[in-house]
């Protein structure tokens, strides 16, 4: 797919937590974009030079608009601008652009590990109403979230309805901060991930985040036997 | 605009993967085996895609110098 500039328009800004806020943006020229899911766009950020990234959060099957999630802490230019966004404003990306997607080839991942931290989410939640919803891929699926503190938490409705509907898809979310009466995983997303699993054999991971958890997870995973192809990257924030 | 005015550089270290210098320009970008940024060619794209590429990548870890040699990005 070769990378076009579009043009569209603010459709909706919702705030979903202490300090993540959702951009949907309806497409204006050209009007359809097609992607794979995990991969990103990169907006142009009035008076800034260059572009910044943002991964796209809605599946590929939404083709007329997009969503982009956004972390407004710390704030950086492009996180500023978005946050500022309201409805009817107008803005140019490029798209779509990106590395970050699931293996095609279903034989070589027969079970897939996605793990986050924070706004690392975005292309994760793509990817996995892309395989659950829309491509009824019945693999199993593991989500490992990592957030900080209870408050920071958002679309866990979401997936806990996906786990509802889907029964080869499993949700756990850890917080590293969490309240007493926490039940979910408590302390970093890493080791929630190695608690949960014994069994390394024919997994894909997809880890998406901030560097150090990248690290730790692919460190472990190597260690565990799990070849570097099958652990796919995609680096946030450090 | 002539296509190799511009030269680029990738601080191999600083790269992550991102691969939007690959999206922008393909001809002169691409990713090697452990998925770092390797340059193949220094004029297959126009030096305001070399550019943008450059600006585009997260980490800054593409350079752009003139033909002077002076550091035309990052600023």
């Amino acid at each position: 797919m070769a990378i076009v500039t579009f043009k569209a328009r603010v459709a909706e800004h919702a705030f979903l937590a202490k300090k993540f806020q959702m951009v949907d943006l309806e497409l204006v020229e050209p009007k359809r974009l097609e992607f794979t899911a995990g991969q990103y766009i990169m907006l142009k950020v009035p008076g800034l030079d260059g572009v910044r990234q943002y991964s796209i959060t809605s599946p590929p099957s939404n083709r007329h608009a997009i969503e982009l999630l956004i972390d407004v802490i710390p704030t950086g230019a492009g996180s500023l601008y978005i946050a500022s966004m309201t409805p009817g404003d107008e803005v140019e990306f490029m798209a779509p652009a990106g590395k970050f997607v699931v293996d095609p080839d279903k034989e070589r991942e027969k079970e897939l590990w996605f793990v986050a931290t924070g706004s690392g989410i975005a292309p994760i939640k793509a990817m996995l109403v892309d395989l659950l919803v829309d491509k009824k891929d019945k693999r199993p699926m593991w989500l490992h979230w990592g957030l900080r503190f209870a408050e920071d938490v958002f679309w866990f409705d979401d997936f806990a309805r996906l786990s509802e509907e889907y029964s080869n898809f499993t949700f756990d979310l850890a917080l590293s901060k969490p309240p007493k009466e926490w039940k979910l995983c408590r302390g970093y997303t890493t080791n929630c991930v190695m608690k949960h699993h014994s069994e390394f054999a024919n997994i894909g991971a997809y880890v998406s985040g901030n560097r150090r958890m990248i690290e730790d997870v692919k460190a472990r995973l190597i260690e565990k036997g799990v070849a570097k192809e099958r652990i796919h990257t995609e680096q946030f924030y450090e | 605009m002539s296509n190799d005015k511009y030269k680029v550089k990738v601080i191999r270290n600083k790269c992550i993967g991102a691969a939007s210098c690959v999206a922008i320009a393909a001809k002169t970008f691409k990713l090697d085996e452990e998925d770092k940024a390797v340059v193949i060619a220094q004029d297959g794209d126009s030096d305001d895609d070399k550019l943008l590429a450059a600006q585009s990548c997260p980490t800054a870890a593409i350079v752009v110098t003139d033909e002077k040699g002076k550091q035309i990005w990052p600023r």
